[in-house]
């Protein structure tokens, strides 16, 4: 497909591009902003990726540069994997200096669709085995995320690290009365992960494959699900909890930026996997939040998901300082949330108290 | 097979579900359950004080309504030992507030509360369907959000009243706070959850007693206690932004009826940034209402209306080019706009000639250019009524920028 077909909007308004004098044929969310031509939006897109950790410092002053990519088989997982592949290749003086390691993470327990995920996985390693990129990966379900200390080692037949957990896992999420909650669950149970992998191999740095869009749509669903103050900290570029930190390097690009670099620069093909995480459970807060959040962007409010983001920056907790921690997702929890098992926060709480298996609940998470 | 009602030592067959815990309950337990979560968000929150006048705003609608009489009834059965009065606003919306306001007068009888009606055209020379003829469907509810709000305000005091009650509900407060994130409001969004605002001497106190109270409970309260209202849509508002947000409420209850409250909980468990430059209020130079600028957004969009700058108030700068030519000089020196050369006649904006508005870049906050075309002279934001000499210039707790078909707060 010409690259003049793949913004037919952009195209249409007939612009030259804003940083030269080329034909503008492409655009962000927002085409009457900004138009850019096929070099200056591929350069612009990944300046805003390496400016969001850039800014933030997060590699300099002697900080360690291991860093762990979650990659789910999304388009903005793709994105970053072919980031750091770049990385690996740049023998100019603005090399991503970073020492990557990768964990490909399923969620389906369904054997046959595991079975073409591990497949395209398979693929992904070959090229990220070759000489001159050499980047390390594992591949976990996030059923391992049970694990309080993750093994790293797996038996001989064993494609990937925790399906002893799957059974617990299919259970909990069982044992949970609503759509919103397992969904919440499958989140929490991916960072939880991420984190206690990213420990047991001793790294400090993690990249979250989230976009600016859905973290805008994790505003509205954390606000939804009485997150409030923390929400602030959990779409924010860089974070600490959980012993690790959090990075969220797309945390200024959209979805269709994403979209179309990858397209130009063939990260769709060489590591999007289709199919590879659940599709948002119909009932559930997260997906009335990511389709309200499209149809304000369809109605026009382009602005939203930077006005979301802009304005979360902007917040804090304002109870006392919490002085002890969630014991399931890290945040900061008051005393007064206290219960007879483990000091939970209160969206943490809302969600044991959901949970038909409360014994199986404190086992899996609160000891 | 019936099912029981869900309270304690009640034999009843349950008839209603409860919207805010899903509880089934009888009929007689529905409504003492609904009376005494209210009494607990009053006592709880030390909304009230022994003798105070409480006004309380009411629109004819379901939650003015139910507001009215569990606050009557609250106020005897606890001995709060409040004067409560009913104020009502006339925006001047035929077919829609001239048909509600009717209702307030059954339940100044019924409920032998004493009535109060102030209208907009009295006011501010501008009803609202005159308004929405000059500037067509469009920020309707900006300029009927915040006319309202003065002029509840305006009443209150004219009453000699310390405090107003409004029926905002969860529902609402739950549109609200999402609202604010989307707009990014921060300001608002710090202190819209608040059960009782205004209460640091700025402004007359506003409190929000059915702030937990979910919309469907205060249906079924109204319907199960046989209370009159009027249930019409304002006919103005289909167009609101604050539809968006009220559909996503919607769908939201559907799924997890618990996501209202847990919204207000995450806008409740929020602070601004310290860094954060926030607006500084104080007072508008014309009425002395309170704004965070030199006029505060009454004034802003009323004399945009006497002068067909029909953007005044609603856009954040002037648009036109010779507006951005022209400078206004600094304070005490001629300005160089075309309304202050001429002697003081600005011309008609309504032929979108960029330079029949000369207007400077600071216009939006300072009128010294405007001139005679004003259809009444400025309002003062003092109280005539001997009786509330009291709060004569009290500075008010309202920023002024309206933009929902209920009351921005």
């Amino acid at each position: 497909m010409p690259t003049t077909d793949l913004d037919p909007g952009a195209a249409a308004l007939g612009r030259k591009c804003v940083k030269c004098e080329s034909p503008g044929i492409l655009s962000g969310i927002d085409a009457k902003k900004a138009v850019y031509c096929r070099p200056c939006f591929v350069q612009m897109v990944k300046h805003k990726f390496r400016s969001a950790l850039g800014k933030r410092r997060v590699y300099k002053d002697g900080a360690s540069k291991e860093t762990l990519l979650v990659f789910d088989g999304s388009p903005a997982a793709a994105l970053a994997l072919g980031q750091l592949v770049e990385s690996k290749r740049e023998t100019d003086h603005r090399k991503l200096m970073i020492e990557p390691t990768v964990l490909l993470t399923l969620e389906t327990t369904d054997p046959e669709r595991a079975g073409r995920i591990l497949q395209r996985y398979a693929e992904i390693g070959a090229k990220l085995a070759e000489p001159g990129i050499g980047i390390p990966f594992r591949i976990a379900h996030i059923a391992a995320g049970l694990q309080k200390n993750i093994e790293l080692r797996v038996d001989s037949g064993e494609q990937y690290i925790g399906k002893e957990q799957i059974a617990i896992y299919e259970r909990l999420l069982s044992a949970m009365q609503s759509t919103t909650a397992r969904s919440e669950m499958t989140r929490l149970f991916g960072e939880l992960l991420a984190a206690r992998f990213a420990a047991a191999t001793g790294i400090d740095k993690i990249w979250l494959p989230r976009t600016g869009d859905d973290l805008s749509k994790d505003v509205v669903s954390f606000f939804s699900l009485g997150k409030g103050a923390h929400t602030s900290s959990l779409i924010s570029v860089s974070e600490r909890r959980l012993g690790v930190n959090f990075l969220r390097p797309m945390h200024d690009i959209g979805d269709k930026e994403v979209a179309l670099l990858n397209r130009l620069e063939g990260y769709d093909e060489r590591y999007e996997t289709p199919d590879c995480r659940e599709p948002l459970p119909p009932a559930s807060i997260h997906l009335v939040a990511a389709n309200f959040i499209d149809m304000l962007q369809r109605e026009g409010y382009t602005a939203t998901t930077s006005t979301l983001l802009a304005s979360t920056a902007k917040i804090v907790d304002g109870s006392a300082k919490a002085q002890e921690y969630c014991r399931i997702c890290g945040s900061p929890a008051t005393q007064k949330e206290k219960n007879s098992a483990a000091l939970l926060c209160y969206p943490c709480r809302r969600l044991r108290e959901e949970c038909s298996e409360k014994t199986l609940f404190d086992q899996a998470l609160c000891s | 097979m019936p099912i029981a009602c869900s309270t304690e030592a009640c034999t009843s067959s349950a008839t209603i579900k409860r919207a805010r815990d899903g509880d089934p309950v009888c009929t007689a337990c529905f409504t003492r359950r609904f009376e005494e979560d209210v009494h607990e968000t009053i006592s709880s929150t030390s909304l009230f004080k022994r003798g105070e006048r409480v006004a309380i705003g009411a629109s004819g609608g379901k939650d003015s309504t139910v507001l009215a009489y569990a606050m009557k009834v609250l106020n005897e059965r606890h001995d709060y030992g409040l004067e409560l009065i009913l104020l009502s606003i006339d925006e001047g919306i035929k077919g829609y507030r001239d048909d509600s306001l009717k209702s307030v007068e059954r339940n100044k009888i019924e409920y032998q509360l004493p009535l109060t009606i102030l209208s907009y055209k009295d006011l501010y020379g501008w009803s609202m369907d005159e308004i929405v003829a000059k500037i067509g469907k469009k920020n309707n509810c900006t300029f009927c959000g915040v006319f309202r709000r003065q002029a509840l305000d305006r009443g209150s005091y004219k009453l000699g009243c310390t405090k107003l009650v409004t029926g905002h509900n969860a529902d609402d407060i739950a549109e609200t706070v999402l609202m604010n994130l989307l707009r990014g409001d921060v300001a608002r969004l710090e202190r819209c959850t608040n059960i009782c605002t205004g209460e640091d001497g700025g402004s007359l106190p506003r409190a929000k007693p059915l702030k937990y109270s979910y919309e469907k409970d205060i249906v079924m309260y109204a319907r199960v206690n046989k209370l009159e209202y009027f249930y019409t849509e304002c006919i103005y508002a289909p167009n609101a932004y604050r539809n968006f947000a009220r559909d996503y409420i919607k769908k939201l209850e559907r799924v997890r009826p618990r996501a209202i409250l847990d919204i207000i909980i995450s806008g409740e468990s929020v602070a601004i940034r310290k860094e954060v430059a926030m607006p500084v209020l104080g007072n508008c130079s014309r009425c002395n209402y309170i704004s965070s600028q030199k006029l505060c957004k009454a004034c802003l969009l009323i004399e945009g209306l006497n002068t067909d700058n029909l953007q005044l108030g609603t856009k954040k700068k002037a648009t036109t080019t010779s507006a951005q030519k022209t400078g206004c000089k600094s304070e005490g020196e001629p300005c160089e706009c075309r309304g202050d050369q001429d002697g003081g006649t600005v011309e008609n904006n309504n032929s979108g000639n960029d330079d029949a508005i000369d207007r400077c870049q600071d216009s939006l906050n300072d009128l010294n250019c405007s001139t005679s075309t004003r259809k009444k002279k400025p309002i003062s934001f003092e109280a005539t009524d001997s009786d509330a000499t009291a709060q004569d210039n009290k500075a008010c707790g309202c920023d002024n920028d309206g933009g929902a078909a209920k009351i921005d707060f």
